[in-house]
């Protein structure tokens, strides 16, 4: 047995449901999306989607390029539909204890533009310390990558 | 890709697999069973840390130490500003005698020069001091061949003669006036034959070559009179600080030759102490074996080319862990102590004014000098994680620092992120592009994601990636986490905290 920051249970979270759970600490109450039911959508110019996994491994390496279009669907219900960009890279955004804990904050999808990034935060949690709630999106710009990895998906 | 991060312990000098890390106060007989902490109650212990397996606590300290050395063996401070922008194509730099003088073949074994030859060693200038073992100083005592240890007492080997000489350097003193050759020459006690000779350097040096001569004489006055003497059987050790163990570093054995050349490993590593064992003088033909001799001991180091094949990496650790890289891939000395590294790249920007420290992971150890006690351990096995941030919380909320250990700065981590060689588990240099991924930080207050007065009160952010070039490992995260300055003055009852690992991953 060891620190198993790389699995997938949720110790910290009570009343787990098909929508959300509960973290319940001594100063705050935090909300959660349910990491199992949030997946991303790739849209094809076929018409073809393919779905991701969940939050702990999305599955999003495995898709390929062409993509035209990419939609998350966050298990509250939130359906968050994310321009068309020249190439697109999700990031999920965790905070893993080494009691076990975990907290699911953000979904970055950093979006490639013609001269810049732009980042669609997609907020996981809300509590009673932060003024974001579950599904807002929070936005932001970065440089281009000098090193594009292999995760940056392009669009058709 | 999900990353995938594995995880050690580290405690007397074993890598141990935890499940929690866990701080209650140590008022329960170690090793306690895992669950049964407690909290501070009157009359009981200071908090501690504790490493906790499925069904066993592996205790800490009650009085937690915080680090103190260093996570780089070469320091070297600049003499010019450097535009890391539009670099110059060198840097003077100076003060490189922190780590023992070596810097210029550090810089050129880094950069991948390569070995054309050896440098003989001024031994008269290099060696501090010679003992020899005790029962051979103190069984000297006839004014012939043993009387040559008369002054061994004093730690000092003196051959015979009008002139004081000391056994090293390349004796070829071989005049048909003479009556032998200048030498250390001592009775084979019967029952403990195995003698020894260690020789102090002034400082380490990293030797690959040495030369032994054995005992040559004859008296001038008539042929009858002959002595050639050597030893059989020995080992070659040495070690880097007196407080070290010796390392084995050559198993040989004299036969019939007078002289023998001995070639070390190139992956020997920088030792600062020697010593050559005489274990018996068997296997020696055609020699007086009552006796050990010795009258030539030679060290050599390696000449190196002016080819580099590599860059090395040089950085200006900044206070937060983050750092400028200065990649080198050359080193001349142009004197007084000072040395021109020339420049292949840089990364950061701005300008590192006449001054700045430029710190090397060396290869005087290999090894990074980091206090890996009661340390863990992150690997990446698989994957990339991205923007790594190492803090704490007061609870599984991941989201207040309403704590009075955290308030009071108690909660304290040292830290380091790189990439390896050698072995996954021993932070050793690697010569990939780079050695640290995020530079050190000692006892950093952990404090949620604040940040005061420029000073981060958490460890990053930094990316990890899974390596998978030959010979290069990682990239590891190692960090010891810790309290400080828990005293009486805590109050009692629960002061549980959460230190986390925040990243992102795709």
């Amino acid at each position: 047995m060891r620190i198993d920051i790389s699995g997938d249970s949720l110790p910290n979270f009570k009343n787990l449901n098909g929508v959300d759970g509960v973290i319940y600490g001594r100063y705050n109450k935090v909300n959660s999306v349910n990491p199992y039911k949030c997946r991303f959508v790739a849209v094809y110019p076929d018409g073809k989607e393919i779905f991701g996994i969940n939050l702990f491994t999305t599955g999003w390496d495995e898709i390929p390029n062409g993509l035209n279009g990419l939609r998350y669907e966050l298990s509250t219900g939130h359906i968050i539909q994310i321009p068309k960009y020249k190439a697109y890279m999700p990031q999920i955004e965790v905070s893993f204890g080494m009691d076990g804990s975990r907290i699911f904050h953000f979904i970055n999808v950093h979006c490639m533009a013609e001269k810049e990034v732009v980042i669609y935060k997609i907020v996981l949690r809300e509590d009673q310390l932060s003024p974001q709630k579950i599904g807002d999106i929070i936005m932001s710009k970065q440089a281009l990558p000098e090193i594009v990895c292999k995760s940056w998906k392009y669009t058709s | 890709m999900a990353v995938v991060i594995t995880s050690k312990f580290h405690q007397e000098s074993e890598w141990k697999d935890i499940s929690k890390v866990v701080f209650t106060s140590p008022n329960m007989v170690s090793p306690a069973t895992a669950g049964t902490r407690s909290h501070v109650l009157p009359g009981q212990g200071d908090l501690g840390t504790w490493y906790e397996d499925t069904s066993y606590m592996y205790r800490v300290e009650e009085e937690q130490k915080i680090t103190e050395s260093d996570y780089y063996n070469f320091l070297s401070t600049t003499t010019m500003d450097l535009d890391l922008d539009l670099p110059s194509p060198y840097v003077t730099v100076t003060g490189t005698t922190d780590n023992y003088e070596i810097f210029y073949g550090y810089i050129k074994e880094g950069v991948g020069c390569t070995a054309i030859g050896y440098t003989q060693l001024s031994m008269g200038a290099v060696v501090q001091d010679i003992r020899v073992k005790l029962e051979y100083s103190t069984g000297a005592t006839s004014p012939d061949e043993k009387g040559y240890l008369g002054n061994v007492t004093s730690t000092t080997i003196n051959t015979p003669g009008d002139t004081t000489k000391d056994v090293y350097g390349l004796s070829v003193d071989f005049d048909a006036g003479d009556t032998h050759n200048n030498a250390w020459v001592v009775d084979v006690i019967g029952g403990t034959p195995e003698c020894y000779i260690e020789v102090d350097l002034d400082k380490p040096y990293k030797i690959t070559k040495i030369f032994m001569r054995g005992e040559y004489a004859y008296d001038s006055s008539g042929s009858s009179y002959f002595h050639k003497r050597f030893f059989g059987n020995y080992k070659i050790y040495g070690k880097l600080l007196q407080s070290d163990t010796w390392v084995e570093l050559y198993d040989g054995a004299n036969t019939t030759e007078i002289e023998t050349t001995v070639f070390l490993s190139s992956n020997d590593k920088y030792f600062r102490y020697y010593k050559v064992v005489m274990e018996d003088n068997g296997g020696l033909t055609g020699f007086d074996t009552d006796y050990y001799a010795l009258s030539s001991l030679q060290f050599f180091t390696f000449e190196y080319d002016n080819t580099p094949t590599r860059d090395k990496p040089m950085y200006n650790f900044k206070d937060n862990g983050g750092a400028d890289i200065v990649y080198i891939n050359d080193i001349t000395d142009i004197g007084g102590s000072e040395y021109k590294l020339h420049i292949s790249s840089t990364t950061g920007s701005g300008t590192l004014a006449s001054g700045t420290s430029l710190r090397g992971w060396g290869t005087l150890t290999s090894r990074v000098d980091y206090q890996m006690d009661d340390s863990i351990v992150f690997e990446v096995t698989v994957g990339e994680a991205y923007n790594c941030r190492l803090t704490a919380w007061d609870d599984v909320t991941h989201s207040t620092t309403n704590n009075e250990l955290i308030q009071g700065d108690h909660v304290r981590l040292s830290a380091l992120a790189f990439c390896a060689s050698n072995s996954k588990l021993e932070p050793s240099e690697s010569y990939s592009p780079i050695n640290y991924v995020y530079g050190p930080v000692h006892n950093r207050i952990l404090k949620g994601n604040t940040v005061h007065m420029g000073q981060n009160y958490f460890y990053g952010d930094f990316d990890l990636v899974y390596r998978f070039q030959s010979g290069v490992y990682g990239d590891f995260l190692i960090f010891k986490p810790m309290l400080y300055g828990i005293d009486s003055s805590i109050s009692y009852g629960v002061h549980d905290y959460v230190i986390t690992l925040h990243y992102a991953y795709t």
